[in-house]
């Protein structure tokens, strides 16, 4: 179990995450969402020792992470940040003399060139590869930064079957910070969001469809809490969080999406509403 | 496998996505479309098929286990259970199922004669 | 990770080996070594600045700094992972090269010790920039620039004299660079790289200002940059000299008998006349002080930063070697009131000259012996070879020893007036260079000997002594006086032989180890430690 603790974290004097507070069981995923710059990918580095230096905790399975720690952990970055000038062959190795329990595994129908050098390769390539070389350490925590959206349709669908796997078979735990997911609606379990290095919400994913509701009508009541409205004119468009259905009611509701969640979320006044 | 025929998860639903896999499962057992000791495809296959979290499979398959709809043998996987008793038995589960149902619509609204007409229109429109 | 590391270091490594070699055997082809072997030190130098700067370069121009701290490789153990690869590399390199150097022992190089100061300075200033610089061009600029900032603060604030206590200084400044790096780097996060840059600057010139300032206090009162300049006159005088002013006093009594404040570096005496060089605003001079009437007499006036060196005190007077701008230009004859002036011809003389004898002032004909051991003889208008080993002079005698001859030649006679078929070694220190002393020390292969100039007699004595042991010889009308001594043990052993014959042996404890040297006088000898202190010990 990965705990996060009252983490802070900043840099040059400027708050970048602020007590930020949520655990990962095993076999868990958890997708964190916000805006650009709310912090997500300071969030991924601080829990994979790229970012040392901050207040409050990170333990796993109640223990304070250490270096060696991160043998179960595999780490996508955004910045995709490798040795470029290696080989891919090279690169293989260097990373096989690190993890002890290295097996790289094989995408289908994909075949790795040895031969050719990292910066050689496209993004989407790259990323693969990345993903290849990750997975193939056998981690038990999966953090990914807002990537995925790189591979084409078909190699996300091939990626989210090995990752199910993994999920069912060695109960990873899938941490997936994204903007764009539309194929992964169904993977995540927990959806934390952040706005300025806070969380603003933090619940299952269950929970939160029982309780928000899209509402059309051609004025929305004062009293129901609207969290984003949209006004089409002749009728407006809103999104009530936290809402409980009433046994008797005349408003069309129907419930939406993740995304839409989210996107409500993130661009309504929930936040301000907050603040 | 009929199970996977007309079987997409609706991500806008409040319904809980194990509770859609139960439902569809129940739905499939009533209409006869799953048979008994027929082989549930296994969590990580349906998973995947359905793009969805092997948890939440998990956790559906584990529910119709505790409710009696399901079997599982340990490390063999899932099957449809044998009904006890006979057709009486499948009464009486239909008929607690209904009550419950009953008790929704009225909750919602719907007047004995709307309900009536409803569900016309739904066996009707399965039907066809 | 070490795997990696070492990979990146060989192929760095393979390529500098292959340029000593390669450079080495074009060094080899005559001609051609003028200009190779600079190039091959300069290279050498450029090995440790590159090798310190690829320990991170790479990573920040790769972008994969991010990488590397997800690995479950603690930052103790990348950086120790890093630095063991270049490190052993460096030190390769280093024992590989020293020895290529002394062979080829050229005029260009850097004295040996300087060299490896250099060379290990370069390597922890360039590691300390690896993530400051994007390229090596700035890593050299900054490098440049601190080594002139250190010799623009020696010049003008340290104002050290000895380049060992310069280096070491400079050594310990430099240092807070890379303490400052690990620190920042083990404490620090390193991403983004800019903020981590500015932090480190930051602490590093704090550390750079503190630890300056700190040395420059120390300096200051330890009393580490003033300096004394010592003598003892054969009567029994001690000259003192700490640049700014000039002190005489009884050896015995330690009484002060003169003092004055005049800037003075004293160079040599002879007859209450010291001579000394001092520096004026546009110009150096030689002056002589009568010890008596402390009246001062202006000699002879050079150019800025000229030196008057390798006095030599014959019958005829005293000669000095006149140093303008590196180069011997002149030299000075004084005798009594009589000062005569020969410059010396394009050529005649190079290099850094242990001792001069002026043999004829017309034609001109002089013998000068270089800190190698090797003395050449200018005759003729032209520098000739003339003898490798000791050499020393007495009147119109001179004797050379090497290692398989010990013989005596009079002036104006091919044949030598004394030989002997066995080698050895004349002791004769920088301090009393060949001022015509009657008697001298020689070990030769079947013992030691006080050889007598004047009778030409070779005594053997029963002298025993070490390799590390070091000897200073006084002659007194009759007797010979030798001290030896250890300079890792404060005890000196004084013996005073008469015609070969030891009539006393003593030994003396003096209060210094370290960096001592002696002067000899008839009634007791001055222990003096390096420029800082001196006792005189009464035989």
């Amino acid at each position: 179990m990965l705990e996060i603790k009252n983490l802070s974290f900043g840099f040059g004097g400027r708050k970048v995450l602020e007590d930020v507070n949520f655990t990962i069981d095993e076999g868990e995923s958890v997708l964190i969402a916000g805006k650009n710059g709310a912090g997500k990918t300071t969030l991924l580095r601080c829990l994979n020792g790229i970012f040392n230096n901050y207040e409050g905790q990170i333990l796993l399975n109640n223990k304070k992470i250490e270096a060696k720690d991160r043998y179960s952990f595999g780490y996508l970055p955004s910045s995709l940040s490798f040795y470029d000038k290696m080989k891919i062959g090279e690169s293989i190795d260097f990373h096989k003399s690190i993890y002890p329990y290295f097996s790289l595994i094989t995408f289908p129908d994909y075949k790795l060139e040895t031969n050719r050098r990292i910066e050689e390769l496209s993004k989407g390539e790259k990323v693969l590869f990345y993903l290849i070389l990750v997975l193939s350490h056998n981690p038990s925590y999966f953090f990914i930064d807002d990537i995925l959206h790189l591979l084409d349709p078909y190699l996300r669908e091939t990626f989210l079957n090995i990752l199910i796997e993994r999920m069912e078979e060695k109960k990873l735990s899938v941490i997936i910070s994204s903007q764009t997911f539309s194929d992964i609606e169904g993977l995540p379990v927990k959806l934390i969001i952040l706005d300025k290095g806070k969380i603003i919400l933090k619940e299952s994913v269950e929970t939160l469809k029982r309780a928000f509701f899209k509402v059309t009508a051609k004025k929305i009541p004062e009293d129901l809490p609207v969290i984003y409205k949209k006004d089409w004119g002749d009728f407006e468009e809103g999104y009530l969080y936290p809402y409980e259905r009433k046994k008797s009611e005349d408003l069309k509701m129907e419930s939406v999406k993740l995304s839409e969640i989210i996107k409500s979320i993130i661009g309504g006044n929930y936040v301000k509403k907050r603040d | 496998m009929k199970i996977y025929n007309d079987f997409k998860i609706d991500f806008s639903s409040a319904v809980p996505i194990y509770d859609q896999i139960k439902k569809h499962i129940k739905y499939l057992v009533l209409s006869g479309d799953l048979k008994e000791n027929e082989e549930l495809p296994s969590v990580r296959k349906l998973a995947s098929f359905l793009k969805i979290n092997p948890n939440t499979v998990a956790k559906a398959y584990r529910e119709l286990v505790f409710e009696g709809v399901v079997d599982s043998r340990p490390g063999k996987g899932f099957w449809i259970k044998k009904r006890k008793g006979g057709d009486g038995e499948k009464e009486k589960i239909l008929k607690e199922e209904f009550e419950k149902f009953v008790e929704k619509a009225v909750e919602l609204g719907f007047s004995s004669k709307e309900l009536r007409e409803f569900l016309i229109k739904f066996i009707g429109g399965k039907d066809a | 990770m070490l795997k990696k590391e070492i990979k990146d270091t060989i192929g760095e490594l393979l390529i500098i080996l292959l340029l000593i070699i390669g450079l080495s055997f074009l060094a080899l082809i005559k001609g051609v070594e003028f200009y190779i072997i600079p190039l091959l030190e300069l290279i050498l130098l450029l090995y440790p600045v590159f090798s310190g700067w690829s320990i991170f370069s790479r990573e920040k121009k790769e972008n994969s700094f991010e990488y590397l701290f997800s690995l479950p490789i603690g930052k103790n153990s990348i950086l120790i992972n890093k630095l063991i690869p270049r490190i052993v590399s460096v030190l390769l390199v280093l024992v590989i090269y020293l020895p290529l150097r002394e062979y080829f022992a050229s005029d260009f190089f850097f004295d040996k010790n300087i060299f490896i100061i250099l060379y290990l300075l370069l390597f922890i200033l360039s590691f300390s920039f690896s993530l400051l610089f994007n390229n090596i061009a700035m890593v050299l600029a900054s490098i440049t620039f601190f080594g002139m900032f250190m010799i623009l603060i020696d010049m003008k604030v340290w104002k050290l004299l000895w380049y060992s206590d310069i280096y070491i200084l400079i050594i310990i400044v430099a240092l807070s660079f890379p303490i400052v790096f690990i620190y920042s780097f083990i404490k620090d996060d390193i991403l983004p790289i800019k903020l981590f840059n500015r932090k480190f600057l930051t602490r590093s010139i704090i550390t750079f200002i503190i630890v300056l300032v700190g040395l420059t206090v120390f300096i200051k009162l330890s009393g580490m940059n003033n300096y004394n300049y010592y003598m003892l006159t054969k009567n029994g005088k001690i000259i003192i000299s700490d640049v700014k002013s000039l002190k005489v006093v009884d050896a015995e009594t330690g009484k002060t008998i003169l003092s004055i404040d005049y800037k003075v570096f004293p160079i040599v005496y002879k007859d209450d006349l010291l001579y000394g060089e001092t520096e004026e605003k546009d110009k150096s001079k030689l002056i002589s002080i009568n010890l008596k009437t402390k009246e001062i007499k202006n000699i002879h006036e050079a150019e800025k930063y000229s030196f008057f060196s390798n006095p030599h005190i014959n019958d005829n007077g005293i000669t000095f070697l006149v140093r303008e701008g590196g180069d011997y230009k002149s030299i000075l004859i004084i005798n009594k009131d009589k000062i005569r002036k020969i410059d010396f011809p394009k050529g005649a003389i190079s290099g850094g000259v242990f001792l001069f004898k002026l043999i004829s002032e017309s034609p001109l004909c002089f013998i000068y012996t270089k800190y190698n051991n090797k003395t050449y003889k200018y005759e003729n208008g032209k520098t000739e070879h003339f003898f490798t080993g000791d050499i020393k002079f007495y009147k119109n005698r001179m004797v050379l020893c090497d290692k398989s001859s010990f013989k005596v030649y009079e002036r104006g006679n091919s044949e030598p007036v004394f030989a002997k078929n066995e080698g050895g070694h004349i002791f004769l220190k920088w301090f009393e260079r060949p001022y015509e002393k009657r008697f001298m020390v020689v070990k030769l292969t079947s013992g030691v000997y006080i050889f007598d100039f004047e009778t030409l007699d070779l005594h053997k004595i029963n002298l025993k002594f070490k390799k590390d042991n070091s000897v200073v010889t006084g002659s007194f009308v009759d007797k010979t006086i030798i001290a030896i001594w250890n300079n890792n043990t404060p005890y000196i052993t004084v013996m005073v032989y008469k015609k070969g014959r030891l009539i006393s042996k003593k030994g003396y404890k003096s209060s210094f180890k370290k960096d001592k040297y002696i002067y000899l006088s008839r009634k007791g000898m001055m222990v003096i430690k390096w420029m800082k202190k001196y006792e005189f010990i009464k035989f």
